[in-house]
């Protein structure tokens, strides 16, 4: 059976704590892989560096993208992924504290499919979760990708 | 400058000057004052008259004085003559009776000496008589006597022959004694005809010098006039000459003082840039002193370049007939000094030149410059330091809208984990204090964003566009009936209500008046909220009314104040922000909002819009 992986790149641990215990909550029981900041990320997309010898020929079927990431920006690292023939069909979601105009526009603009704030409130957080994941993965047809 | 010229124009007037005056006094002696000039016309015609009048009288007396010495002369000659013709006639006669009488040859003798003589006097005496009517007398007298002649000589002969009897009756015969006759009488009439033909030449020459005298007499007092005329109009001349020296006089007085008084260096320069005349005002500073620069040329005097300068400007008031301004600099001693000359066409070749020191005021606008420098330097400094610190805000309120939230939500979500993980495990006051926990972080978390609704309300670029107020107002208002389906408020909305501004500032100041005025009526089962407009005098006044708790008018002055809250966090929830940030959104768009109310009888919030050109749509 195909691996339907998440990646999600966020740097705050307890971010990735409450993001993935909102997963478990919602029931979304895909594997999540964590990347704390946005070279991190990329090196797991093309399996260099510390993920050096990945098999590559499985890609994530989500992105979740915090945009204040240390090293490379959000922003950035969604330009890249955008850049990327491999990647840049893989549905990437903005999910930021930000609710800045700014980011928004440049998010929308770089080639994110969703912009998603993360709300203070858990019960919220959690009900976001659930969404996404209904969403993402379950009712939305992912593109035709040959990897 | 202006004001200069000004000063110039106020103290020429004092003085009586216009600026023709001061010119004239530069360019020329006074030539123009003197009003009039020597009456030389007059004069000369007077001189002619008088010189032409006496010519002629003094050739007709001339004229008449040759004529009467003449006929003098002949009348003596002529009266001579007739005695010596009246003598030698009885002479030749008695020598021709002698002859016969005694014989003698030698009375013949005699008579022959006398006869030529007698003869002569005959020929003059007709030649002069010629030219009087005597003519006839005279040829009938030489005649006679051509006769008588011949008679006596035959007489003589008789005599020569010894016929003494014979010859004696010839000369007593009655021929003789006729021809003797007619001679006598012929003589007589030539000499009366001469007496005569004197008279009528004196009588016409006395007629002549009669007439000559009356022209005299009338011709005199003409002239005697015309002289005295001459003399009044040299005298006139004379006292006006004298007057006018004496303006003259006053009025270089008067410009000396004036010069002395003027600051300015006037000079009057030809289309070659050649100083004719220097006016002696007193200047402060003069490049080269006046004598130095009579009679030289700009080029002699100036640098090459800015004695073209100098030549361009002159040329172009020649040519143009205006006033040129031009400003120079001159390095004298060891300053350098600034001038201001005013350029003016005096005549087709030359102009005058009025120049000024305007050193302190190029001093004044040098500093002026310096110190606009300066203040552009400072200003450019602030605005770089003002566009710093707002790009520090803007990364400030970034940082508060991401970094400040993460933290929350991990207390918020942790809370939340132990609440539902060791649920079982915890008393109901541990659930309490972690409820509690996670209220306050959702409460800070709104405080968060009200505070960067509000950084974002006063730094959003703003659009100038139509909002209908009304329309939006009434989508809010179904937004909060959908919101609260347990309550029943009832909205009435005034239509139309149209006015130029940001919509989505515009949306977020009506939504939060209306959820204001939705939240403190919650407890009225009857709620009301109204919205709508009361035409003032200038500008139309907008509101939002309910008939909520209202509040105390005396902290009205609070109510738009950031943090600032009239409920307890247990009567009424909020931020206490939402009212600043609609203030600032009103004062966006140019417009005052205050507050009405009563405790329990509701609050009313009034608002202007600056561009409120459509108050009412159509």
């Amino acid at each position: 059976m195909e691996k339907k992986i998440i990646l999600l790149i966020e740097d705050n641990p307890d971010d990735v704590a409450l993001t993935l215990r909102a997963f478990k909550k919602s029931n979304i029981l895909n594997e999540v892989v964590v990347a704390e900041d946005g070279v991190e990320a990329l090196d797991y997309l093309s399996g260099t560096g510390k993920y050096g010898g990945r098999d590559t020929s499985i890609m994530p079927v989500l992105i979740l993208l915090d945009l204040r990431l240390p090293k490379l920006s959000g922003l950035e690292v969604l330009k890249r992924i955008r850049s990327n023939e491999r990647t840049r069909l893989i549905p990437t979601v903005i999910l930021t504290s930000s609710r800045e105009e700014q980011d928004l526009i440049d998010g929308y603009n770089f080639g994110a499919n969703s912009y998603i704030r993360k709300p203070v409130d858990f019960d919220q957080f959690i009900e976001v979760a659930k969404q996404l994941g209904l969403y993402w993965l379950v009712l939305n047809e992912r593109p035709p990708v040959k990897i | 400058m202006k004001e200069h010229t000004g000063a110039d124009k106020n103290v020429m007037k004092k003085f009586g000057f216009t600026k023709g005056d001061v010119i004239a006094a530069i360019t020329s002696h006074g030539e123009s004052i003197l009003g009039s000039s020597f009456p030389l016309k007059f004069f000369t015609v007077t001189l002619i008259l008088t010189i032409v009048l006496f010519g002629i009288f003094a050739l007709y007396v001339w004229n008449l004085h040759k004529k009467l010495v003449m006929t003098e002369i002949r009348d003596f000659r002529l009266q001579e003559l007739s005695g010596i013709i009246t003598h030698l006639d009885e002479a030749l006669t008695m020598s021709a009776h002698m002859t016969a009488a005694t014989g003698d040859l030698q009375w013949e003798v005699r008579y022959r000496n006398f006869e030529p003589t007698l003869d002569a006097a005959l020929k003059e005496t007709i030649s002069l008589a010629s030219e009087t009517s005597a003519s006839q007398a005279a040829t009938k007298t030489d005649i006679a006597k051509v006769k008588i002649v011949a008679m006596e000589n035959r007489a003589f002969e008789l005599v020569r022959k010894g016929n003494r009897n014979g010859a004696a009756l010839l000369l007593s015969g009655t021929d003789y004694e006729e021809q003797k006759l007619i001679y006598a009488e012929g003589v007589k009439q030539i000499t009366m005809a001469v007496q005569e033909s004197v008279k009528a030449v004196l009588r016409a020459q006395r007629r002549q010098a009669f007439m000559a005298a009356s022209s005299v007499a009338v011709a005199l007092p003409i002239l005697i006039l015309a002289w005295f005329g001459v003399l009044q109009t040299f005298r006139r001349y004379l006292v006006e000459r004298k007057q006018a020296e004496e303006a003259l006089r006053q009025s270089e007085t008067r410009l000396r003082g004036l010069f002395a008084s003027m600051t300015d260096v006037i000079l009057v320069m030809d289309s070659e840039g050649r100083y004719i005349e220097i006016a002696p005002t007193n200047p402060s500073i003069l490049y080269r002193p006046a004598n130095y620069l009579i009679g030289k040329t700009v080029h002699e005097v100036l640098p090459a370049i800015q004695a073209d300068v100098f030549l361009d400007h002159i040329w172009r008031a020649l040519e143009t007939g205006q006033t040129v301004n031009m400003e120079y600099s001159l390095q004298i001693g060891n300053r350098e000094f600034w001038f201001l000359a005013k350029i003016s066409p005096l005549s087709t070749n030359t102009v005058i030149l009025v120049a000024r020191d305007i050193t302190e005021r190029k001093q004044a606008e040098e500093e002026i410059r310096e110190l606009n420098a300066e203040l552009e330097k400072r200003i450019a400094e602030r605005t770089a330091q003002l566009e710093a610190a707002n790009k520090e805000l803007e990364s400030f309120s970034y940082s508060v809208s991401h970094d400040l939230r993460a933290p929350l939500r991990g207390i918020d979500g942790f809370s939340q984990a132990i609440l539902e993980d060791y649920y079982d495990t915890m008393d109901e006051e541990g659930k309490g204090y972690l409820n509690r926990i996670r209220l306050a972080s959702q409460h800070m978390a709104h405080i968060i964003d009200a505070l960067l609704n509000l950084s974002r309300v006063a730094r959003a670029p703003m659009q100038h566009e139509k909002v209908d107020l009304s329309a939006l107002t009434r989508s809010i208002a179904e937004d909060i009936e959908r919101a609260h389906p347990e309550r029943c408020i009832e909205f009435t909305i005034t239509d139309g209500i149209v006015v130029m501004g940001d919509l989505l500032l515009l949306k977020i100041a009506m939504e939060n008046l209306l959820n204001n005025a939705s939240k403190f009526s919650r407890n009225n089962p009857q709620a009301r909220i109204v919205f709508g407009i009361i035409a003032g005098e200038d500008k139309p006044k907008y509101y939002v009314r309910d008939n909520g708790v209202g509040f105390d008018m005396e902290f009205a002055d609070k109510l738009f104040g950031a943090f600032q809250r009239l409920h307890t966090r247990s009567e009424f929830e909020g931020t206490g922000i939402g009212l600043a940030t609609v203030q600032r959104i009103i004062h966006r768009h140019g417009g005052k909002i205050w507050a009405e109310g009563e405790v329990g009888k509701g609050a009313t919030f009034c608002f202007t819009i600056a561009d409120s050109a459509f108050r009412i749509a159509e």
